[in-house]
């Protein structure tokens, strides 16, 4: 079963792209709340949700009037899922509840009306509601149509006349002026009044049990209401951040020209853009490098949330997709977590990075781990960044991960690399030589290429690094010691 | 002989205010809808929140109920629902939750009994009112909650009856001196220059605690008030939120300088002075005003103490008439005639 964690869907964008939603409905809100994932088992529901996002895009465009009558009549619609559920036990319900229920049974009326146009105009099939008109008439007591609800006197022979009765005292007392007979025929009142109530309540008891029998039918309604009113939304995301129909293959995980919503509006904030990444991840693992700051994280991070997004029934942001269906995802995207758990941020990396491993062995998974042992001695923890990606290349399980280790891409089945600052080449450090820190930060930000290309499995971790130390001009010294130090180690692995 | 209606009669909403709890509210609301009986005027009734003194443990209800004619509109919530004996149509049931359960509108079929109980939060009552309007009322009535005089905001209702009598204090000098005082209060006028104030609230932020506006307008908060006051000789110094002792005290060290400007409160729901500052600002020649002007149609006095004394109520009825420049009305009294 596929989990993440609120921290993760944080981190890699989702709940930002939840933001963006905003369903008519209450019923849309609860289901977006409670959104699951597609397991690899409900295939052919997924494809029929991709097919009606498909079919409703267009919709959006060209259907306005409907889907704007659509999503009033959405906005409209009483959250009374308390009441369904007594209902379907055929309790009673107060009168408060079944005004509640009349109105909402009256919405569904223009709902109904609005979708089936809709839904054969645009060709969305499978979303269909149950026809619970005869619940509005049985509710619909005087057959009025009206927004609020009553017990007309017509509903028995013995309301009708506790009412008459109560109807004369009444009259009685308006024309009475002495005080104490207008006591009186208040008390005679009050007497036939609790023989109205008593009498609607019979009649409520009995229309609750005559409208029990359509519950499931109203409740199964709410449900489709809550899917269209997702649906909407998810057309609406694709349409405005250019999401794709993914294809459900068997063999590979690929996107082309993905974006990450959420990094794109911080981007957007300071003036900078999001450069659409492209990635193919075969079965076993597949390892990125590349400068820091270049954007691995960002690289990661996207790939996990379009697949999420995927599974989720939503299109992704790309414009190609092919995804394969996953039983698990497991994103070790930094070592937070782990210090909140009380771990070393190393021991809590081993047992995350254990737990996604032993996932893999039993189950089609996805997984994204950021810089496999980082933090600890680099001889060692080159070594089990290096083991763990040969260990997870040969499981049957889609593996991304970064990492700063030379040698280690080598492992996996395929090697990325961001392209960093390599078109500056080496004369850009004399043409920095006059200017100033911060124009030399905002030099290297500018001019970093944070695209993802496809290198040997055994190129090279470039030397960012050194490029970026020197265009800040570092110490001399310190440089050449540094390359001095770095051509031995190189020798060395 | 119809009391009230004369001075209802122009308003589209009222408020009923009372100066202690068992000042004669409820006679007041009944005086006012059967002096409506008849009249097909749709009336709505609410009442601002819900005050635990007010419920009666013994019964389980909320307020000695209000008799309406058919065809009126009453608030409620879903627990007090089944207290109402008048045949209904549940018109509306909001989403403004309460301890004793959500509002809702009623509409009477019948004549009969209702226990009124609406939202407090003056957005919610706002709301409630345009909702009402929907459904056809054409004059709402609230009765405002016992001892919180906020809850007659001019946003609430521009028309107001302020209740005193007997079961303020055993006192009767200290009834009319506090009445009258809250009187003035209410009676404030609205200041001449109501635009300046309102496009200098557009662009302020929350942190704005007062607006000095003159030759320019200057933004400030509790601590740079009296520096604004003294470098920019403002014309008029609008005060958000609260006007309370603690605000004012600090600015009476301005002496005569106060007397320069128009201090101005949102309205006099917000006027939370006691009788010797409010005196002492006057004093210094110091000048009240309010954004949002509250009518005072009357004040009912009511001679009759819950605690077991009363007044004369001609005596009452005269020493409150001395003191205050709108009608005093005895509904008692009234009612025996």
């Amino acid at each position: 079963m596929i989990r993440l964690s609120a921290e993760n869907r944080e981190k890699i964008g989702l709940e930002y792209v939840f933001s963006l939603m905003y369903p008519a409905s209450p019923y849309g809100r609860a289901a977006l709340r409670e959104l699951a994932f597609y397991e690899p088992s409900r295939q052919t529901e997924l494809e029929k949700e991709f097919d009606c996002i498909a079919a409703l895009r267009p919709a959006l465009m060209n259907g306005s009037e409907d889907i704007k009558r659509l999503r009033h009549a959405l906005s409209q619609l009483r959250y009374i899922p308390e009441s369904l559920k007594k209902l379907r036990n055929a309790e009673c319900l107060e009168t408060t509840e079944l005004f509640e229920l009349k109105s909402l049974l009256l919405r569904f009326e223009d709902i109904y009306t609005v979708w089936r146009r809709l839904a054969e105009l645009f060709g969305v099939a499978g979303l269909e509601f149950a026809d619970t008109e005869a619940a509005l008439d049985l509710i619909d007591m005087d057959g009025m149509r009206t927004d609020g609800f009553h017990i007309p006197d017509s509903a028995s022979a013995e309301l009708a006349e506790a009412r008459a009765q109560k109807r004369a005292f009444e009259r009685s007392i308006a024309a009475e002026q002495d005080e104490e007979a207008k006591k009186r025929l208040l008390t005679e009142r009050t007497n036939v009044a609790a023989k109205e109530a008593e009498e609607e309540l019979r009649i409520s008891r009995e229309l609750c049990r005559a409208l029990s029998r359509f519950a499931a039918d109203i409740q199964g309604n709410t449900a489709v209401a809550a899917r269209i009113d997702l649906l909407l939304c998810k057309a609406e995301l694709a349409e405005a951040h250019g999401g794709v129909r993914p294809k459900i293959g068997k063999t590979r995980i690929c996107y082309e020209n993905m974006i990450n919503p959420h990094a794109e509006a911080l981007l957007r904030q300071h003036g900078g853009s999001f450069t659409p990444l492209s990635i193919e991840l075969s079965s076993g693992a597949t390892v990125i490098t590349g400068a820091n700051m270049g954007g691995k994280t960002m690289a990661l991070k996207t790939a996990a949330l379009n697949t999420a997004l995927c599974q989720l029934g939503f299109f992704p942001f790309a414009e190609r997709a092919e995804i394969v269906l996953v039983d698990g995802m497991y994103l070790l995207l930094d070592d937070n977590s782990a210090a909140e758990r009380g771990l070393s941020s190393f021991g809590g990396e081993v047992e995350a990075i254990n737990e996604a491993v032993s996932a893999a062995d039993r189950e089609m998974c996805f997984i994204a781990i950021d810089e496999p042992a980082r933090g600890t001695n680099p001889i060692e923890g080159a070594a089990i960044a290096a083991a763990v990606v040969q260990h997870l290349n040969s499981q049957n399980t889609f593996a991304l991960i970064s990492t700063h280790y030379n040698g280690i891409a080598s492992r996996a089945g395929a090697h990325y690399q961001i392209a960093g600052l390599e078109k500056l080449g080496i004369g850009v450090v004399k043409k920095l030589s006059h200017t100033t820190l911060r124009e030399r930060v905002a030099y290297i930000g500018e001019n970093m290429d944070y695209s993802l290309k496809k290198v040997e499995k055994d190129a090279p971790c470039p030397h960012e690094a050194m490029n970026i130390c020197r265009m800040m001009e570092l110490n001399s010294d310190i440089i050449d010691y540094a390359e001095n130090v770095l051509t031995k180690t190189e020798q060395i692995v | 002989m119809e009391l009230l209606r004369p001075l209802v009669d122009g308003f589209e909403t009222i408020s009923i205010t009372g100066m202690c709890k068992n000042a004669g509210k409820t006679t007041v609301l009944n005086t006012i809808t059967s002096e409506y009986y008849g009249s097909c005027k749709v009336l709505a009734l609410t009442s601002v929140g819900r005050d635990g003194e007010a419920l009666d443990l013994v019964t389980g209800t909320y307020k000695p109920p209000i008799y309406v004619e058919k065809g009126t509109l009453a608030v409620t919530v879903e627990k007090l629902v089944p207290f109402c004996d008048i045949t209904r149509e549940i018109a509306e049931v909001l989403p403004f939750g309460t301890p004793m359960g959500r509002v809702v509108i009623l509409r009477a079929l019948s004549d009969g009994f209702v226990q009124l109980a609406g939202p407090s939060v003056t957005e919610q009552v706002v709301k409630l009112k345009d909702i009402l309007y929907e459904l056809g009322a054409e004059k709402i009535i609230v009765d405002g909650a016992i001892n919180r005089r906020s809850l007659c905001s001019a946003r609430v209702g521009r028309g107001t009856i302020l209740c005193s009598g007997a079961s303020y204090d055993r006192n009767i000098d200290t009834v009319v001196r506090d009445t009258a005082y809250i009187c003035g209060v209410l009676m404030l006028e609205e200041t001449e220059k109501r635009s300046g104030i309102l496009q200098a609230l557009q662009d302020a932020d929350d942190s704005v605690k007062a607006i000095c506006i003159g030759e320019k307008t200057a933004y400030a908060d509790s601590e740079s008030l009296i520096k604004e006051i003294k470098n920019g000789e403002p014309e008029q110094v609008y005060i958000r939120g609260a006007l309370t002792d603690s605000a004012l005290k600090p600015l009476l060290t301005l002496g005569r300088r106060i007397s320069a400007f128009e201090l101005i409160a949102e309205d006099s729901s917000r006027i939370l002075l006691s009788q010797d500052i409010f005196r002492r600002w006057q004093a210094f020649g110091g000048r009240i005003r309010v954004l949002n002007r509250i009518e005072l149609l009357a004040v009912t006095s009511n001679p009759y103490s819950a605690y077991g004394f009363h007044f004369d109520g001609k005596v009452l009825a005269a020493r409150l008439r001395e003191e205050i420049g709108v009608p005093v009305i005895d509904v008692m009294e009234g009612k025996k005639r």
